[in-house]
């Protein structure tokens, strides 16, 4: 089960991304939109853009195998008090599982995938200085939505802590 | 085959101070995917990761060469993913000065410079270069 | 993929902006070649960046001689204090570029500083403080986005470091990086020249001003040796009169030991002349001796002018021996170390010793305090009585009085030598201290009298004064510690 802290960090986190293997143990990166936690706390629903890897779905059906890293809070549990949103910004986990299930993204899918482009937005245009038309241009209606259940957790925020197993 | 070459419009990308994204894969299929603050250019067709502190992705890459990089320019829209192929790690050398250069200017300025050292500057082959254009919201 | 191919509009434009560019370093160059002044330089560089190249904040630091710190001398774009800001080698990009003499180019630094923080985050919760340091402060940008530092370099001669930086996230491209360099080793040539001709000034402005006091340092140098000459020759004087003092001592002592002798014969003959006289003059007085003997009367004459003949040879040999005895007591050989004294022992003996100058008509009046004893060197301190009272005699021409007053003063002693002769005038007052002065003319004594005079005084730790009053009188004053140190 993941924890509440890691749900409430989930919440508020900005950046995914998700890291596949093919055939030929050949790694890819795929841009991950959004993502939601299933009512049971043991899955994650990743929602992709329309131009989504052409390899996401064959590597996957290949083997299965998955790793969501999230970065990006102001409200998880490393956030600084008061929140500073350039060191918090940092705070990072991964989450590796098998993949389950796939299906075409919905409206409800679309809100998380707009709320996360809020945020997104809010963080990384006084921070970085990018425009607010670069920073919508990365969260488009979402075209895929898959779920996959959860292994294992690994706290990435950089520092002494750095790849730490956490608790489920 | 040829060999593959980076465009130089690449190169500006690789600097604009956006974190990049490394994907590795272990040797029992495990992927790993982990952002990085800087990937260094060191000709058309290799590129140089900072090797500091001994992580999953140093790991994976002993046990499995074989990396993807995904480069992010936003206000372009634009996604470059380059494969990559570890070639070497270089204790010395210009590569290895000129990233020891940058590492031990940032580490000093920040009072890091206990923690911050450069180990080895690993070299990679490009093995193939991608550009994603996914175009503006509307 | 394809490669896009320039239009011959792209390159006309590429070409256009290499000219102008080409042009302005050309300008530059000028500028900075045709100047020695270092602020005139500093300003050419620093506004080409601004001005030309739009690079609005960027400074000059140079290397102090220990080599380990640099030190802003220019900057341009800054709020606040920057010149005199201080970075060490090796600190920052500025001190990396200046440790390692090579051109460093960073960009978006704030992100990287955020990264950092955060790891630095994690460790002073994970309790690792201790593996931290402070973040050392360096002038420029506390903002700073992206930052181009470039060594000033004379011949591999680490001279400083220029630094071009902006808070602005955009990064300075290959091109730019290149014609910052390029002014940036054009300044290191220039600030070069600058400094040497800058040093060459200041050695030639030193000479000058050498040169100008020399003459004036010449003087003073020579009245220092003319001074060092005068105290030397007071010193062999007093050597001199010393040893003089020594030898006329020995030379006392000598004739007082012949002279005592047959004084001492003469002595005891009187006495038995006198005793025989006596016997003769009783037995003729006695009854009994023959009358004609008791009434011869020039027989009692011949016994009389005996008795009295010895009774004044007596008187001789002991003025004789009481002399001797003044020269002794006045040589005290046989006192040649520092010694509780009577002083007035020493003027007495003195006094005893010019006798036959003051029978002359020159009265002597004594006001004899109670004086203790002084620490002194007796012989010395005679030497000086001598002189004062010598000098005394002279100044009366035979005829006056000379007063003698001692009297104690608290830790110390004060005795004064007046007389009534006819006094010094003020010029010739200020030099009666003075080695070779004297007032009696040529071949007529040494002048070093009271020279001598003075210089045992001091040495006793006491003073001497003089005042006088022409025609009326002179007074010596001196004033000795009882216990000098």
């Amino acid at each position: 089960m993941i924890p509440e802290e890691i749900v409430t960090f989930l919440e508020g986190a900005t950046v995914g991304f998700a890291a596949t293997r093919d055939a030929h143990l050949v790694p890819h990166i795929h841009f991950v939109a959004g993502w939601i936690v299933g009512d049971d706390r043991k899955t994650i629903t990743c929602f992709f853009p329309p131009n989504y890897s052409k390899v996401l779905m064959p590597s996957l059906q290949d083997n299965g195998q998955f790793a969501l890293t999230v970065l990006g809070s102001t409200s998880g549990p490393k956030a600084s008090k008061p929140p500073r949103p350039d060191v918090d910004f940092h705070e990072c986990y991964q989450f590796k599982g098998d993949y389950a299930t796939s299906r075409l993204a919905n409206a409800a899918d679309a809100a998380v995938v707009e709320r996360k482009g809020e945020s997104f937005r809010k963080l990384f245009v006084p921070l970085f200085g990018f425009s607010e038309e670069a920073c919508a241009a990365r969260f488009k209606k979402p075209a895929l939505a898959m779920t996959f259940p959860v292994r294992e957790i690994f706290d990435q925020t950089p520092g002494p802590g750095a790849g730490r197993r956490v608790e489920t | 085959m040829g060999e593959v070459r980076l465009p130089d419009e690449i190169r500006p990308v690789m600097e604009n101070g956006i974190p990049a994204q490394v994907g590795t894969c272990s040797a029992d299929g495990t992927p790993n995917a982990t952002d990085i603050s800087r990937v260094y250019y060191v000709d058309s067709e290799h590129l140089a990761l900072s090797n500091q502190f001994f992580s999953k992705t140093i790991r994976n890459i002993r046990e499995n060469p074989r990396a993807c990089v995904n480069l992010n320019d936003l206000e372009a829209f634009t996604c470059w993913v380059v494969h990559l192929e570890f070639d070497r790690s270089e204790t010395d050398g210009p590569i290895f000065d000129a990233m020891d250069m940058q590492i031990e200017a940032i580490a000093s300025m920040t009072g890091m410079s206990n923690v911050f050292k450069l180990k080895a500057a690993d070299i990679y082959r490009v093995t193939s270069v991608e550009k994603i254009e996914y175009g503006p919201a509307s | 993929m394809a490669k896009k191919q320039p239009t011959a509009e792209d390159l006309a434009a590429e070409l256009d902006q290499k000219s102008a560019e080409i042009r302005i370093l050309q300008r530059v160059s000028s500028a900075i070649n045709a100047t020695l002044d270092l602020e005139e330089i500093y300003g050419i560089v620093l506004g080409t960046m601004d001005e030309i190249f739009g690079f609005h904040h960027s400074l000059i630091l140079l290397l102090d001689e220990s080599g380990e710190t640099l030190t802003v001398v220019a900057s341009r774009g800054y709020e606040g204090q920057t010149l005199g800001g201080q970075v060490r080698v090796g600190t920052g990009l500025i001190g990396v570029v200046a440790k390692k003499r090579r051109l460093m180019r960073l960009s978006n630094l704030g992100s990287q500083r955020g990264y950092i923080a955060a790891i630095r985050k994690q460790m002073e919760e994970a309790g690792r403080s201790g593996e931290l340091e402070e973040a050392a402060p360096v002038p420029g940008l506390p903002n700073v986005e992206s930052q181009i530092g470039i060594p000033l370099l004379i011949k591999d001669n680490l001279i400083g470091v220029f630094s071009v930086e902006s808070a602005e996230q955009k990064m300075f491209s290959d091109r730019e990086e290149t014609l910052v360099a390029i002014v940036a080793n054009q300044a290191a040539s220039a600030i070069h020249n600058a400094r040497l001709y800058r040093a060459e000034e200041q050695r030639r402005q030193e000479l000058a001003e050498l040169n100008e006091t020399l003459e004036d340092r010449v003087r003073a140098r020579t009245a220092e040796l003319e001074r060092a000459n005068r105290e030397l020759r007071d010193m062999q004087t007093q050597l001199v009169q010393t040893e003089k003092m020594a030898s006329l001592g020995m030379l006392v002592a000598g004739v007082a030991h012949e002279i005592n002798t047959p004084i001492g014969a003469i002595a005891a003959n009187t006495d038995l002349v006198r005793r025989a006289t006596e016997i003769v003059r009783q037995r003729i007085e006695d009854k009994g001796s023959p009358a004609e003997l008791a009434g011869d009367s020039r027989l009692r004459q011949a016994v009389e002018t005996l008795r009295q003949a010895s009774q004044t040879e007596q008187l001789a040999c002991e003025r004789v021996t009481s002399i001797v005895k003044s020269l002794r007591n006045f040589a005290r050989l046989d006192e040649s170390e520092e010694k509780l004294v009577d002083l007035h022992e020493g003027i007495e003996s003195t006094l005893i010793l010019l006798r036959h100058e003051l029978k002359k008509g020159v009265e002597v009046v004594k006001h004899y305090g109670d004086l203790p004893q002084v620490l002194c060197f007796p012989s010395q301190l005679n030497q000086v009585f001598m002189n004062l009272l010598n000098n005394a005699i002279s100044a009366t021409g035979g005829k006056g009085t000379i007063t003698i007053t001692t009297a104690r003063d608290g830790d110390g002693v004060v005795l004064r030598f007046a007389d009534t002769g006819g006094g010094i005038s003020p010029q010739n007052l200020k030099r009666i201290f003075d080695p070779g002065f004297t007032t009696k003319g040529v071949g007529v004594g040494t002048g070093l009298g009271l020279s001598i005079c003075y210089r045992i005084i001091q040495h006793h730790q006491g003073t001497i004064e003089v005042s006088s009053e022409v025609d009326k009188g002179t007074e010596f004053t001196l004033r000795l510690p009882i216990q000098p140190h």
